[in-house]
């Protein structure tokens, strides 16, 4: 398992959950969802603005598939925000 | 939203039912009240909803009731926390350090049954320790053969934690262990989707290897599910209503655990803990729509755990019903004739009418047991009286539960026991207020712990401690919090946001706009939210063997058992219920009688009888020890004193404006007093009622009454309609109907919509019966307009009762009752005040003595000499025996009759002189002296007596500042030998001695300091001794000293240091105030000791003010033209000087209508400057330094200069 923590621009979604994205300049398709589970971050550590609002994250588990091979990758939703953390090849 | 809202979307989607949801009586918590549930539940169209709050069942008669009303069927069940099963059957297992770590378990009652199998549980919970309730293996079993109860295992239960753990076949033993117990069918998993990652936290914080995430754990619990068949059910734990409350949820929790903010302490990874409905349950188990269907196939096998309305009358003595009435009528006929004598027909009669009554409702057992609970509270040597309309009935007054004969006084039995009213009749008992928790044991000790429990009061969240919980929980600087937090008046939480616009002090606060918003709207949030469970002051539940299947209990702090259901929730259950309330007056005449007789109490010092029978002259007493129940009723020299309005310490009759009505109705029976009692309330005031009562009484006016059919009912009252019972009885006449129709007639008429239904049902009967109509329009336009102010007669007479008994102590055995008073403090005045009545009835008051004095006040008697030296008498003898006018030399208000043997005091009562010439005194104890403590006041009074100073010091370890104190109080004057040769030649002297005698000791922080508004006075004092003519007068440094440690100026009064400046003014004493004619222009002064402001007839503000100077009290009223010259000083100064015109109201009541006031200290700066003549010039506005303030902007904008301020000027120095 290798550990990231980079930004997705491109993601392509089916509802909430995400179909297809583009990462270091790869696109890669969802084969099939593995896990689909909910986090919250701390509140009460913002600043400024609406502080009371709870954001919550959406962890996706996915395999995917590049064309080249399979991989499972884990994406991280937080508001629009897309991100890759964990990639199991 | 309409009524198709909830049954379309129902139809449109998958049944379901929440089985766990926590309220807000889950206590820190959870964010739903149980009505918000029912009605959420409603809305989300569900037939069913539980209320599973943790370790309780508080808010289930408030869900029983919203559910009821909204349509929604209530399953009332618990969550409460089970040992964990590894450490069951260890001998050292122990309550987790936190009992939110404990595993939990719900329990759903499936109906009453089930209810009380659910009380029992959570009793046995509570019971293992306070705090942290916990069901022990043995309580489990109990539960199980009780049966009819639901048990859901979630993910928090024993079993969910050994699956969670990977450990299938311990969870499965697990399950198997309670399935043995309450068998398959009642059994059930509870199976949550929250979406939890493997390992909880992934992306924020810190991720827990022990949590397997949401998908195994429920793949773990439907695979046990099918391999022990046992049912699962959806469930989703609710917290909160809606997805962004899960804030309000984690701050409550927090406070709750005492923990800031942070992921580890909220119990959660994310917000799902919602009160999802149906479709979204529906959502989430998309693969298994069954397990929510099943939710809600298992909450329709729960019925309604108890019935709201009704009552429940318990078997309280244990007899069965036959042998209960014979009792009940055996004793109240005996206990007749022991208070009547022979009673007559109409009292015997009355008597079978009550009885039977009771007999109806089948009540015997209630009389009988408050009857026993009262000779228990008697032979204790406990006073106990009866409050409320229970004096309305002849067997309570029979069975000695009330003093007041209902018969000879008028009172309705319907107004206490109406048998057409579905209810519990209240009996109210006052008893003395120190002494309450001793009546709880009492109650105890008969009746038994399964059978008694007070009634529970919840705590909640408030402004002040929900700003300093919900800021530690954000993790704010304490001293902020604390500073936002002290500018807050006591108000509810949700008024904050608003009451921050007006208070600019919180400008000075270093938060931020940002943090300080999420503060205070958090606060609002958490506004009125129950915080923990307390006892009720006063309501005490009796029950029989069955009252712990209807109520769970817990226990206080000081170890009672009590209900967690408050006052309302045991109405609605139909409970029975005593109230026992703590009574100060009742304390303070305890008191009393123990001085007289020479009763000692906890281990103070042996005392003697004050008094004796044959010597006492005191009218009713002629053997044995003096008792209530010896004072008559209208004893002449009683009702002398209350009529000479000097009524200070007497209850309920003491207040300013309860004087001035004495002094108009000028009472000379107990029924005067109950009418007086009845008319001082805001309602008669407002409307004016005193007026024509009073005229009429005095034959000043033509007693009008509309029929004379009526005048059975009004004449006592000279037409004016006073009390309940004579609506009752005017009803009565007027339609025929018996008391307890017309009780039901009379509490109708509280809204327009009864009076109208009520108005046409009398105006039909009384033309049937031939009442002229101008007559019934007249008279029910009286009655309905009096029905909102009357007073039930019944009440009025309880407390008459107290309050004859207080007026007759003062008048008979003035000393020890006011050392009583002094003791208990139990009045509207400050001590002080009480002190400065002793001397104007010519006793004077000792301070405390550490050789001599007990823990409270005691009576002693002063040989002549000391008594007149005390006083400041010796002058005006020493001149009597040079032959010469002993007037001059009398303390100011003194008189000397021609040839009295001595001179008349103030109030021109002589209560200190005893035959032979010396006199009664107070002596105050050492529990006046603020800043000792009581191990330091009670070793004091097991070690003496003291030889010298310093064995306070070593032999009694008393600290510094409490020697200091009593230094200050004068407690050591005796002791030290001041005056002596070679000792101490006054307190200053001494003081120093005791400092440098301490100085190794260390110092202490002192532990309560007087914070009287007078000792603030004490500050003002002029320092230099200055001579006004007493033989010997103590400096104001000792007075000031005397003050501060004991809230009562001992050797001087305040005023009498300010002498010159008064005499200068040309202010008139309190004592010859009553001589100056009316209409006359004066000046009056002194210390303020009361100001009212009650509501008048024509919404005008007025201030009521009365000042004490040393010879009396004096009444200034000052009306809304004067306030704006005067409001400011009136309310902002302690010693005032008052400017008038007399004027006068009925026989005695002269008072001053106030045109100036000015604070005398300010006069006395100015009189010191040469600048009297400027300073009596200025009006209103407020002092330079406050203007000086205003200018800056630093206090408050937008008030008028004309507006009072209160009290910086007072303040502003102190």
């Amino acid at each position: 398992m290798k550990r990231y923590r980079e930004l997705l621009d491109e993601v392509e979604c089916d509802g909430e959950a995400p179909v297809a994205f583009r990462w270091r300049g790869q696109q890669h398709r969802v084969l099939q969802v593995l896990g689909h589970w909910h986090e919250d971050a701390g509140w009460w550590r913002r600043s400024g603005g609406a502080v009371l609002a709870v954001e919550r994250t959406d962890l996706w588990r996915v395999e995917v598939t590049t064309g080249a091979g399979r991989g499972i990758h884990e994406l991280v939703r937080r508001g629009d925000g897309w991100r890759l953390d964990r990639v199991w090849d | 939203m309409g009524p198709a809202g909830p049954v379309a979307r129902a139809t449109g989607s998958a049944r379901f039912a929440h089985l766990r949801v926590r309220s807000t009586f889950s206590l820190r918590d959870a964010t739903m009240t149980p009505e918000r549930l029912a009605a959420a539940a409603a809305e989300a169209g569900m037939t069913h909803v539980a209320l599973t709050d943790r370790d309780g069942l508080s808010g289930a008669v408030r869900f029983v009731r919203a559910a009821a009303e909204v349509g929604v069927t209530p399953v009332v069940g618990v969550d409460l926390a089970v040992a964990a099963p590894h450490t069951q059957g260890a001998a050292h297992a122990r309550v987790s350090a936190s009992a939110d770590d404990a595993p939990r378990v719900t329990f759903l009652a499936r109906g009453p049954r089930g209810f009380a199998t659910l009380c029992r549980a959570v009793s046995a919970a509570h019971a293992q320790a306070r705090g942290a309730p916990l069901l022990d293996e043995e309580a489990i079993d109990a539960a199980a053969s009780s049966g009819d109860v639901i048990v859901l295992h979630g993910v928090d239960s024993p079993v969910g934690r050994l699956l969670a753990q990977g450990r299938p076949d311990a969870a499965a033993a697990e399950l198997d262990r309670w399935r043995d117990r309450f068998g398959t069918a009642d059994t059930v998993l509870g199976v949550r989707d929250h979406r939890v990652a493997p390992g909880g936290r992934r992306v924020h914080g810190r991720p827990d290897p022990g949590e397997p995430g949401d998908d195994v754990r429920i793949a773990r619990t439907l695979a046990l599910a099918r391999r022990s068949g046992v049912p699962a059910v959806a469930v989703n734990d609710v917290r909160h209503e809606r997805p962004e409350d899960v804030v309000v949820a984690d701050v409550l929790r927090c406070m709750r655990l005492g923990v800031p903010l942070d992921d580890r302490h909220l119990g959660r990874t994310n917000s799902a803990a919602w009160f999802t409905d149906p479709v979204e349950q529906a959502r989430r188990f998309h693969e298994r729509p069954d397990l929510v269907v099943a939710a809600a196939d298992l909450a329709e096998r729960c019925a309604a755990p108890f019935a709201l309305g009704g009552v429940h009358a318990p078997r309280l003595t244990g007899r069965d019903p036959d042998q209960a009435a014979a009792a009940l009528v055996a004793r109240s006929r005996a206990g007749l004739v022991r208070r009547l004598g022979d009673p007559g027909e109409e009292a015997a009669a009355r008597l079978d009418r009550e009885l039977a009554a009771i007999d109806a409702e089948g009540l015997h057992d209630l009389f009988l047991a408050v009857a026993d609970v009262v000779e228990d509270v008697h032979a204790a040597g406990i006073l106990v009286a009866c409050r409320g309309s229970a004096a309305g009935s002849l067997v309570c007054f029979a069975l000695g539960i009330s003093d007041v004969d209902p018969v000879a006084n008028g009172l309705a039995f319907e107004r206490f026991m109406n048998p057409y009213r579905d209810e519990l009749p209240d009996i109210d008992l006052d008893v003395e207020s120190h002494r309450r928790e001793e009546v709880y044991d009492l109650v105890i000790a008969r009746y038994g712990e399964h059978r008694v429990a007070t009634v529970g009061m919840f705590e909640t969240l408030q402004a002040r401690s929900a700003v300093r919980g919900v800021g530690a929980a954000l993790g704010l600087p304490p001293e902020e919090v604390d500073h936002v937090a002290r500018q807050l008046p006591r108000l509810r939480a949700r008024d904050v946001r608003r009451a921050m616009d007006r208070l600019p002090e919180l400008a000075g606060s270093r938060l931020d706009a940002d943090r300080l918003g999420t503060l205070l709207d958090l606060v609002a949030r958490v506004d009125g939210m129950p915080r923990h469970l307390a006892m009720h002051p006063c309501g005490i539940l009796l029950g029989d063997d069955a009252l712990l299947d209807r109520t769970p209990v817990q226990r206080s702090a000081h170890g009672y058992p009590v209900s967690q259901f408050d006052k309302d929730d045991v109405a609605a259950l139909g409970m029975l219920k005593l109230d026992v309330l703590g009574v100060r007056m009742l304390s303070a005449m305890r008191h009393c009688l123990d001085l007289v007789n020479g009763i000692t109490r906890c281990d103070d010092e042996p005392r003697v009888p004050t008094r004796r029978a044959d010597d006492a002259d005191v009218p009713g007493w002629d053997e044995g020890s003096f008792a209530l129940d010896m004072v008559a009723h209208d004893e002449p020299a009683t009702y002398d004193l209350i009529r000479s309005t000097h009524s200070v310490g007497m209850f309920q009759i003491e207040s300013p404006g309860q004087r001035e009505l004495l002094g108009r109705l000028q009472p000379t029976r107990f029924g005067d007093l109950v009418a007086e009692i009845s008319l001082f309330r805001p309602g008669p005031m407002r409307a004016d009622m005193v007026t024509p009562y009073v005229a009429r009484r005095h034959g000043e006016e033509e007693v009008h009454v509309a029929h004379p059919a009526l005048a059975p009912v009004l004449a006592e009252t000279f037409g004016v309609i006073v009390y309940h019972e004579q609506v009752m009885g005017v009803l009565s006449a007027l339609t025929g109907c018996d008391a307890a129709e017309a009780d039901l007639l009379r509490r109708r008429l509280g809204d327009v919509d009864g009076q109208r239904i009520v108005g046409r049902l009398v105006r039909e009967r009384a033309r049937e019966r031939g009442f002229p109509r101008d007559v019934v329009e007249e008279v029910f336009a009286d009655v309905a307009s009096f029905a909102a102010f009357g007073f039930c007669k019944a009440h009025a007479a309880a407390f008459a009762v107290p309050t004859e008994r207080s007026a007759f102590l003062k008048a008979h055995l003035f000393p020890e009752f006011m050392a009583g008073l002094i003791a208990h403090d139990p009045g509207m005045y400050p001590r002080r005040l009480i002190v400065e009545e002793c001397r104007l009835f010519g006793v004077p008051v000792l301070g405390p003595d550490v050789q001599r004095s007990g823990r409270d006040a005691d009576v002693v008697v002063l040989a002549a000499d000391e008594a007149d030296a005390r006083l400041g008498l010796d002058a005006a003898r020493r001149a009597l025996a040079a032959g010469e006018d002993p007037l001059p030399h009398l303390p100011a208000g003194w008189t000397w009759p021609t040839g009295a043997p001595a001179p008349l005091p103030p109030t021109g009562r002589d209560a200190g002189r005893r035959p032979d010439g010396s006199r009664w005194a107070v002596r105050l104890g050492l529990t006046e002296v603020a800043e000792l403590s009581r191990e330091e006041r009670d070793r004091i009074v097991a070690v003496r007596p003291l030889t010298h100073v310093t064995e306070l010091r070593d032999r009694v370890g008393v600290g510094r500042d409490g020697a200091l104190a009593l230094v200050g109080a004068g407690a050591l004057d005796g002791l030290a030998g001041i005056g002596a040769p070679g000792r101490p030649r006054d307190r200053r002297e001494l003081r120093l001695l005791v400092e440098e005698a301490w100085s190794a000791a260390g110092r202490r922080r002192g532990r309560r300091a007087t914070s009287s508004a007078v000792a603030q006075v004490a500050l003002l004092l002029p320092l230099e001794e200055v001579p006004v003519g007493l033989p010997v007068q103590p400096s104001g440094a000792v007075v000031r000293e005397e003050l501060r440690t004991t809230g009562i100026d001992l050797s001087a009064h305040v005023v009498s240091f300010y002498a010159p400046l008064l005499a200068a003014l040309g202010v008139v004493d309190a004592s010859r105030f009553r001589d100056v004619p009316t209409g006359e222009r004066v000046r009056v002064a002194g210390v303020r000791v009361a100001l009212q402001s009650p509501p008048q007839r024509s919404g005008d503000r007025v201030l009521f003010l009365t000042l004490d100077d040393r010879t009396g009290q004096v009444q200034v009223t000052f009306f809304a033209r004067a306030l704006p010259d005067c409001a400011w000083v009136v309310r902002g100064a302690e010693l005032v000087v008052a400017e008038g015109v007399v004027t006068r109201r009925g026989r005695r009541g002269a008072t001053l209508i106030g045109r100036r006031a000015w604070d005398l200290t300010r006069l006395w700066r100015a009189w010191q400057d040469g600048a009297l003549t400027q300073a009596l010039a200025e009006r209103g506005t407020p002092a330079p330094h406050v203007v000086a303030l205003r200018a800056s902007g630093s206090v408050r904008a937008g008030a008028s200069p004309q507006q009072p301020q209160q009290g910086q000027q007072g303040r502003g120095r102190g």
